[in-house]
């Protein structure tokens, strides 16, 4: 459980391979439940195609994630169920969990617990189309610490999502050639999706070849540390790809981040996706791409309107308009 | 009284279990100090871009007296040693990382390879 979940970097390469094993070796007889717990976040987070079948695995978490009696433990299975509930789209009871995991992790004297709460909160709140509520807080902590890249990479984001591209822009701008220097702990993934998300949305071309560049060998897992949550690295990696107009190994990338998406069931990723692709197909401008684009664009819109994503939904509303 | 307080939530529990392994690393107790540096833990690292000194002290010092021999025990030290350091800048993360899935596999112990992958 250690190797899979907290490789570092250079180590990435191995966890499907080093899951498969441990998959085996736990078989159906998990020696603990904070066992069957870990191994069940792996099987969400670590995409392996013989384990395919009995995905979507976020329905045998949740459970394993109340059963936990330890207090200390609860903390962590509290903020993962929060994260668990946003891949799965439910946004308030995701912010309902974040905030029980506070709780529990202030009583219980985890240093880190409000850094936790603060990033899960504001990825949810950003997928409510409620960026400007946290925008200031994010930036805040920028200015407080300065040569932090993943705030300032969360900072862009939230710009991005609430219709401030340009200032997205200039912080990027200021992470240029610098992505490299991203800790190579377990926030790395879910840190470069961020950069190439708030990358491609701000149109910083520089900032999403580099992030791109830097997710190639992650493709396969699913970004989500618990307290940045995403989905597919596919899907971002190919956001990235598609503002560097790289159309062809895009279109690669969100086929397989969208296939992912769906297997999982994570409806924000999804919508995510159809929405990249729909611009992918609208710049592409292939005899018939108009009508995929709206086709694409459609299925962003009906996700979005159903799970509440508003920034994603006027997304797909002026691409359906152009197309 | 350690594994009490952590059980029960207790964050009190660092500092009697950190107590705990002094006092066995200077009654030269190598069992009783990996069962204080083993559960003196809330899982991963200890705090998310820090270092705790002296939980790292005491991981070192079990391991300075852990026989080669003894693989499972290395492994699980290991692993701990990779949590508490990872932002330390100093160890090579990636050979403590290959060294330890090593260990697990030498000692040939279900539970130790289970916790360690």
């Amino acid at each position: 459980v250690n190797a899979v979940l907290l490789a570092p970097a250079e180590r990435f390469h191995l966890m499907p391979s080093l899951a498969r094993e441990l998959f085996d070796l736990v078989g159906d007889d998990p020696p603990d439940v904070g066992t069957a717990f870990w191994v069940a976040v792996i099987r969400v987070l670590v995409d392996i195609d013989e384990v395919r079948s009995p995905r979507p695995s976020l329905e045998r978490l949740n459970p394993l994630c109340e059963a936990v009696p330890d207090p200390l433990f609860r903390w962590v299975t509290t903020w993962l169920a929060s994260t668990v509930l946003l891949l799965e789209g439910d946004i308030p009871g995701a912010l309902d969990a974040s905030d029980r995991a506070l709780e529990l992790g202030t009583r219980g004297g985890q240093p880190d617990a409000a850094v936790f709460h603060i990033s899960q909160r504001s990825y949810a709140l950003m997928q409510a189309g409620r960026s400007d509520e946290v925008v200031d807080a994010m930036l805040a902590v920028v200015e407080g610490s300065p040569g932090w890249i993943p705030p300032r990479l969360a900072a862009a984001h939230l710009l991005a999502t609430s219709g401030r591209a340009g200032e997205a822009w200039d912080l990027l701008d200021h992470l240029a050639g610098r992505l490299g220097e991203i800790p190579p702990d377990v926030h790395f993934i879910s840190t470069l999706c961020t950069a190439a998300q708030a990358a491609s949305l701000a149109g910083h071309r520089s900032v999403a070849a580099e992030a791109a560049e830097h997710l190639t060998p992650y493709r396969a897992l699913v970004g989500n540390t618990g307290a940045t949550v995403f989905g597919p690295v596919a899907l971002a990696r190919g956001a990235a790809l598609r503002a560097c107009g790289r159309l062809d190994e895009a279109e690669a990338d969100l086929l397989a981040g969208l296939e992912s998406a769906q297997s999982l069931g994570t409806p924000y990723a999804e919508a995510f996706g159809w929405l990249e692709l729909a611009r992918l197909r609208h710049e592409h401008g292939r005899p018939g791409a108009g009508a995929l684009a709206r086709s694409h664009a459609g299925e962003a819109l009906r996700l979005a309107e159903r799970h509440g994503y508003p920034h994603l939904r006027t997304s797909a509303q002026r691409i359906l308009e152009m197309a | 009284v350690g594994e009490a307080q952590r059980r029960c939530g207790r964050p009190e529990y660092r500092e009697t279990l950190l107590a705990a392994a002094a006092d066995a690393d200077a009654a030269g107790d190598v069992e009783l100090l990996t069962l204080a540096v083993l559960h003196n833990t809330r899982g991963f690292v200890s705090r998310v871009g820090h270092v705790d000194l002296e939980r790292l002290d005491r991981i070192e010092r079990a391991l300075r007296r852990t026989s080669t021999a003894d693989h499972g025990r290395r492994a699980l030290l290991l692993g701990r040693l990779a949590h508490e350091s990872r932002y330390d800048g100093t160890l090579d993360i990636a050979a403590l990382f290959d060294e330890m899935v090593a260990e697990a596999r030498r000692s040939g112990d279900r539970l130790v390879l289970i916790a360690t992958l």
